[in-house]
């Protein structure tokens, strides 16, 4: 018994402790390798860390542009299919709730609720002008995808109204942007920093979006095509003219203030194949980085049969005039010219930018004709190929030049486009804007360049021809209108414009013009690097085996298609029916949960998601 | 009183060669490593790229035979386990014990891991040539996590019994544990050895850059209870337990952290009555029991199935961007994330379960039975909650969000007996097990039961929509005339350029959703005599195969094929022994249980799922559509079309029974005799043979016998990465062996 009370004296300091710890202390744990929001947003380092994401999450890192009437792969998009190859998507399709979608919206405004802890003052306007920069930028492509989209400026609540909210007018969505671009134009740094957005980039993307807004409104006239705005506008809503306005004044702000100028190399090339983006013209521009493998598919995407086999059209192709500013086509013989021929003493950014005949690659000693295992029309685009020399950089995702994301050429073409739409373009405003571009390309001050009233007197009939041309262009600045088109198509080839330029033009039938290749006048030997020497057979019944060129059986899918049945022009998607439905396709489809988890969603016209509401 | 300490150390160390992961080597060879690519030139080099690969992108088996040719990948993985558990035992009067114990255990995991540039000629005799990057970078990374537990547990327990009748036993108590784990992680690229591991030898890559990462990361837990149980019989014929816990949880939020589990339970054992004594004789125990309990649940998980060790919180996180930089500085640029939006009122999830059953002993304890049924109800389910529209901008949080109930049954029934065979004991025993279940949700917000989302009211756990395929088109015609009735087909057919042909799936329209024959522009009805009428717009349909409205009132063409879930659970075991052989069998099965492959599994869909296989399983070319062999089962033979196209739709022609009968064991010995073997000073002597997974039956077979039913399912129900479609083949094993007792 005497044992039994020491061990009461034992048990009862022990349990004293126990129950001291058994305050509530003992379940509260803090995550210790992250922090509390709360304590976080506190200086311009914790700004610029969470604003990091904005630039991977918002801007497009694949150089190579979405298939158009200009530029196609061996598999037609969906888009170009139209049809029943698009369908409405179930969940995703750009209205996704994750990265890449509504989740990076949810990013930005939870910066700018929070920005304010930040006692630096200045950090904090500079980083709020990032911010709204990038909102704009993001709802720009959900306008351009989608027309009507909610506008959401804060963090929702899992019980928040506005999740159930309808879409807003894209002239309500218009007017916030504008408030944002404005902010982010008189809060960011003027300095150049080429891999970071600055008031010189916020003044160029404003340029582009309300020059976007001011021609779709222009095109798809609220009067005439009402079906194009679900959302009716507000009585107040702006017209055309006051966005093309604005899109003229940024872009004349930015030409005569900024710091940049048209790129000074001797190689027009090396402006898009060289490691280090050119800091003279690119205003934003995407680094990559070997070593830390930040890397793009540019070289390996055009060169390798395996990647998609992309290609130019003939009828963009054609587009481009001759060295001394007259057309190609209207030669009489443009339609049936062979592959050497119509390439001679052409526009120099065709050679630029193709595999033309003579062909040497930046870096390489050897002519290289174009592959038509890589390149389904034949006209191989090289605009982003980089130099042969370096090591690696013709794998799969492997290339790591700098890619534009804004340039200053844009600018001038977006400029020179306002005016033109707008009724006010001098030809003084063509001389300091995309007349640059021709003198740049020619490398001449005597380059052929666009007279206003040349081209309003003669409007080229190629680029009003119901099978190349626009439908919807027309007025006193007709004829200008369609030069500074071509100027832009070529200009800013395969940089991701042509697409959403035929969407806003209401051009969308273009998508149904011919998509052909290559022009060959039957079977037999065709040189193509122009050194006298065949580079190709092209043949039917017996094959030929040549050991010094490529032989191409007619009529297969493993040799060569033409158009006709035993000449025309190279067509490997001969019998793929494309069709671009005007009451349908300039939208892309409200995804069917969505509207199922949010009635209030109209779907956009057109689209049939199987929902009775 | 009475103190006693236990202690227990563990290590292990485990060397392997290869990539990260035996899926990763798996299912990288499992591609580009066609018959006609050797793995090594004819002098004796190995290998890689070679220009008849064009583009050079996807060389000879992604450079996997070089990673296991060359050794030079070293993976090690180190574990130590350390534990300690005091027990201070006071028993103050004959009835309390009190007890108090103290455990602490810590382990750790060291790992590190190695590649490093294989070098290979692109034909015989050419220059060396490197394989630098991916599988072939030279990388060491090394990475430990520490892990630390403390647990103490205190209870007093009182045990008495009253006129030899009544039993007692009252035990009260409480528990505490904390645990947290800390992991260090450093990698370094460009060592100057091939053989030696340590990050001591990184030096400077060609362009004069030190490339090392650093990682690191903690979590922690604490929980803590009170407990109390009564436990009360009556001459061992009524008995009761009553009991409750109260436990609380670091993982919610203050206010949501306590939750209270009670539970209790009564048994008759009828056969300790005074009346049942005539037939006792017959019947050797009888009980009923019924119970009452509820359990509680606190581990949050993340969608990739990881604990969630703050789901309540919100929580800034810095990381490494792995493809932007700003072209600042040598090394990776950073960036800072805020974590998705939390349930901040998350707590605790409670199984509460009702049973019955009966126990039975009878004739001599000759026949045994047991049977068991329940009902399961899981109540306040920590899972995603109901979808939310898109623009929330995050998946929808951890939450509460649903209620299931599951009811089943259990069943066991044995016999044993021995007799004499020719004057020796022959002794045999069976013995078989039977269960089921089904799992229905009671509660989920999802009022349009949209199959979008994971639940809905009413949904039994398992079930597979899919569309019905009743068989393949004969002819191109067959193929058109199905594509002009059922308009709109590019839901399935999309990817298909010129649409269905003959050896197509033909899906059945079960829905027939297209109320008129239309012409293409769909917005005419065709009359009797053919001519077109133009309906009102809001008349325009289209006879689509598709989802439908994608709800379950509405779900297209799709219909419920089968349930996911096994069926019948069952297994028998067959034994005897006689003149010193024993002989026992078990066999294992299920019942009906339904699977459709992913489309990257490639042991089941050959190169429906990806043209460039290693390995083309025997037979399976027979089994693929032509004009000449239509009959076929797989359809027209097109790439990628188990990924993305038209068998990726889960459709009943591929659906899978996976139901299957295993012969699990089997085990011979013969025991030696022991007035035999004790001459030789041996206890006892037996040898043996002993015989695992040495058959199964299964429909799966029929189809393909590369994959083992149990190894039909899809890990982490990931469908696009190769890596989580294999796995080890089941092994079949046979033993022989000797067991001597001195």
């Amino acid at each position: 018994m005497k044992e039994d009370k020491k061990m009461k004296k034992l048990i009862i300091p022990a349990l004293a402790v126990i129950l001291g710890l058994t305050s509530c202390d003992w379940l509260e744990r803090t995550p210790k390798s992250t922090l509390a929001p709360e304590n976080y947003f506190r200086d311009e380092t914790d700004l610029m860390l969470f604003s990091n994401t904005f630039y991977n999450n918002n801007i497009n890192k694949e150089p190579y542009d979405e298939q158009s009437d200009h530029y196609v792969y061996l598999n037609l998009s969906t888009v170009l299919r139209g049809g029943t190859a698009r369908t409405v998507p179930n969940s995703g399709g750009g209205w996704g709730s994750g990265a890449g979608a509504w989740g990076d919206l949810r990013k930005m405004n939870t910066l700018l609720e929070n920005i304010n802890k930040c006692e630096d003052k200045a950090a904090v306007s500079k980083y709020s002008g990032v911010t709204r920069f990038f909102r704009a930028w993001w709802y720009f492509n959900m306008v351009k995808r989608f027309g009507d989209v909610p506008w959401i400026d804060k963090q929702l609540e899992t019980n928040s109204p506005e999740l159930t909210k309808a879409r807003d007018s894209r002239e309500i969505v218009m007017r916030h942007m504008i408030e944002d671009i404005d902010y982010a134009i008189a809060n960011l740094p003027a300095s150049v920093s080429t891999y970071r957005v600055n008031k010189w980039a916020a003044l160029a993307f404003k340029s582009r979006f309300c020059l976007y807004e001011g021609t779709f409104r222009k095109y798809h006239d609220p009067a005439k095509h009402p079906e194009m705005y679900v959302e009716p506008l507000p009585a107040d809503a702006h017209d055309a003219a006051y966005y093309l306005d604005l899109a003229a004044n940024a872009a004349l702000e930015l030409m005569e203030q900024g710091p940049y100028k048209l790129s000074q190399l001797d190689d027009y090339r090396k402006l898009f194949a060289n490691v280090d983006a050119d800091k003279d013209e690119f205003i934003l521009a995407i680094k990559n980085d070997q070593s830390l493998q930040v890397v793009n598919n540019s070289t390996a995407f055009t060169l390798m049969s395996t990647q998609g086999a992309p290609g130019l059209t003939r009828k963009f192709v054609a587009s481009f005039l001759m060295a001394d500013g007259s057309r190609f086509t209207d030669k009489a013989d443009w339609e049936t010219m062979g592959f050497k021929e119509e390439m001679a003493d052409r526009d120099p950014r065709l050679a630029a930018i193709t595999v033309t005949p003579g062909y040497v690659r930046l870096g390489a000693t050897e002519v290289s004709a174009p592959d038509f295992g890589s390149s389904v029309t034949g006209y191989q685009l090289v605009k982003f190929v980089m130099d042969a020399t370096l090591p690696e950089v013709d794998r799969v995702d492997k290339s790591y030049n700098d890619m534009p994301v804004i340039r200053l050429a844009e600018v001038y073409l977006n400029y020179a486009e306002a005016k033109a739409e707008l009724g006010t373009l001098t030809q003084e405003d063509l001389d300091k804007s995309v007349n640059l571009l021709r003198k740049r390309a020619w490398k001449s001050d005597s380059a052929p360049v666009i007279s206003l009233e040349d081209a309003n007197a003669h409007p080229d009939p190629y680029l009003l021809s119901a099978d190349f041309g626009y439908r919807n262009v027309s007025g006193t600045n007709q004829g200008v209108i369609l030069e500074i088109r071509r100027e832009r198509a070529i200009e800013l080839a395969d940089e991701g414009f042509r697409l959403s330029d035929l969407v806003r033009w209401r051009e969308g039938k273009c998508l149904e013009q011919p998509i052909y290749g290559m022009y060959f006048n039957g079977t037999g030997e065709y040189d193509l690097t122009g050194d006298g020497k065949a580079d190709i057979c092209i043949w039917k019944d017996d094959n030929p085996k040549h050991k010094d060129m490529v032989d191409l059986e007619l009529g297969k899918e493993t040799g060569i298609i033409l158009t006709g049945e035993d000449k025309g022009y190279v067509y490997h998607h001969k019998g793929i029916e494309r069709n671009f439905n005007e009451n349908r396709d300039y939208y892309y489809p409200i995804p069917t949960k969505e509207r199922q988890n949010n009635p209030n969603l109209k779907q956009n016209p057109g689209w049939n998601d199987g929902l009775d509401f | 009183m009475r103190f006693s300490n236990n202690s227990s150390f563990f290590s292990s160390s485990y060397n392997y060669p290869g990539g990260s992961s035996i899926q990763d080597s798996f299912a990288y060879s499992s591609r580009h490593a066609l018959a006609s690519f050797p793995l090594k030139n004819p002098d004796g080099s190995w290998l890689y790229a070679t220009p008849l690969i064009t583009g050079g992108n996807y060389n000879v088996a992604n450079g996997r035979h070089l990673v296991f040719g060359q050794y030079k990948h070293r993976n090690q993985q180190l574990r130590t386990d350390f534990m300690n558990t005091s027990e201070l035992k006071i028993t103050p009067f004959k009835q309390l014990t009190l007890t108090a114990n103290y455990t602490y255990r810590i382990y750790q995991n060291r790992n590190q891991y190695r590649s490093a540039n294989f070098e290979y000629r692109s034909y015989p005799e050419a220059d060396y040539e490197y394989y630098t990057t991916d599988a072939g970078l030279d990388e060491l990374t090394e990475a430990i996590t520490t892990s630390q537990r403390h647990a103490i547990n205190t209870y007093a327990t009182y045990e008495d019994s009253f006129a030899d009748a009544h039993h007692l036993t009252v035990t009260a108590g409480m528990n505490m544990e904390s645990w947290a784990s800390k992991a260090v992680g450093a990698k370094g690229q460009n060592l100057s050895s091939e053989t030696l591991n340590d990050l001591d030898l990184v030096v400077p890559d060609a362009t004069g850059n030190v490339i090392t990462e650093v990682s690191g990361g903690q979590n922690e837990y604490a929980i803590m209870g009170f407990f109390g149980r009564i436990n009360y019989d009556y001459k061992e014929r009524y008995l009761l337990e009553i009991s409750g816990r109260y436990d609380g949880t670091s993982r919610f939020m203050p206010g949501h952290r306590w939750g209270f589990f009670p539970s209790g339970s009564l048994g008759w054992r009828i056969s300790e009555e005074p009346f049942f004594s005539p037939a006792r004789k017959y019947v050797d125990n009888l009980k009923l029991r019924v119970s009452y309990g509820r359990l509680g649940n606190q581990v949050v998980r993340t969608s990739s199935g990881a604990q969630n060790y703050y789901a309540y919180l919100r929580k800034i996180s810095i990381n490494d961007f792995e493809g932007y930089t700003f072209g600042e500085g040598t090394t990776m640029s950073k960036y800072s994330t805020l974590s998705a939006p939390v349930d901040a009122e998350l707590t605790w999830e409670t199984a509460e379960q009702i049973n019955a059953g009966i126990d039975i002993a009878a004739l001599r304890s000759r026949l045994t039975f047991t049977g068991e049924i329940y009902q399961r109800n899981t109540l306040n389910m920590l899972t995603a909650g109901p979808d939310l529209p898109a623009v929330f901008g995050a998946s929808a949080p951890q939450t509460n969000a649903a209620d299931l109930k599951t009811y089943g049954y259990e069943l066991s029934l044995g016999w044993r007996d021995q007799f004499k065979l020719f004057g020796l004991p022959f002794g045999y025993s069976v013995r078989g097990t039977l269960s089921d279940y089904r799992s229905y949700i009671t509660r989920f917000n999802n009022p349009t039961k949209s199959l979008t989302m994971a639940y809905y009211e009413g949904m039994r756990i398992g079930d597979i929509w899919g569309f019905e395929v009743d068989g393949l088109f004969e002819s191109d015609e067959q193929a058109q005339k199905y594509t002009s009735e059922v308009l709109d087909c590019s839901y399935i057919n999309g990817r298909m350029t010129g649409g269905f042909l003959a050896g197509d799936l033909r899906f059945v329209d079960q829905d027939n959703d297209g109320h008129y024959k239309l012409d293409d522009k769909n917005q005419y009805v065709l009359d009797e005599n053919g001519n077109r009428i133009l309906l009102p717009e809001s008349e325009w349909r289209v006879n689509t195969l598709g989802l439908g409205a994608n709800t379950v009132d509405n779900p297209g063409d799709r219909k419920i094929l089968g349930n996911s879930l096994p069926s019948l659970q069952y297994g028998f075991t067959l034994a005897f022994d006689y003149f010193g052989f024993d002989v026992s069998a078990f066999f294992q099965g299920t019942g009906n249980h339904y699977w459709y492959p992913a489309g990257m599994n490639y042991m089941f869909w050959g190169p429906y799922s990806y043209s460039y296989l290693s390995f083309l399983q025997r037979d399976f070319i027979e089994r693929v559509w032509t004009e000449e062999n239509p009959n076929t089962y797989f359809p027209r033979p097109r790439a990628y079309s188990a990924t993305g196209g038209e068998l990726s739709k889960v459709n009943s022609r591929y659906l899978q029974n996976v139901r299957y009968l295993r012969f699990k064991n089997l085990t011979v010995g013969y025991t030696v005799p022991q007035k035999l073997t004790r001459k030789i000073g041996l206890e006892k002597a037996r040898i043996y043979f002993s015989g695992e997974n040495l058959a199964y039956w299964s429909p799966l077979k029929k189809y393909t016998k590369y994959l083992d039913p149990e190894s039909a399912f899809t890990r982490n129900g990931s469908k696009d990465v190769a890596q989580d479609h294999v796995s080890y083949p089941w092994q079949k094993t046979l033993m022989f062996g000797i067991d001597i007792t001195f």
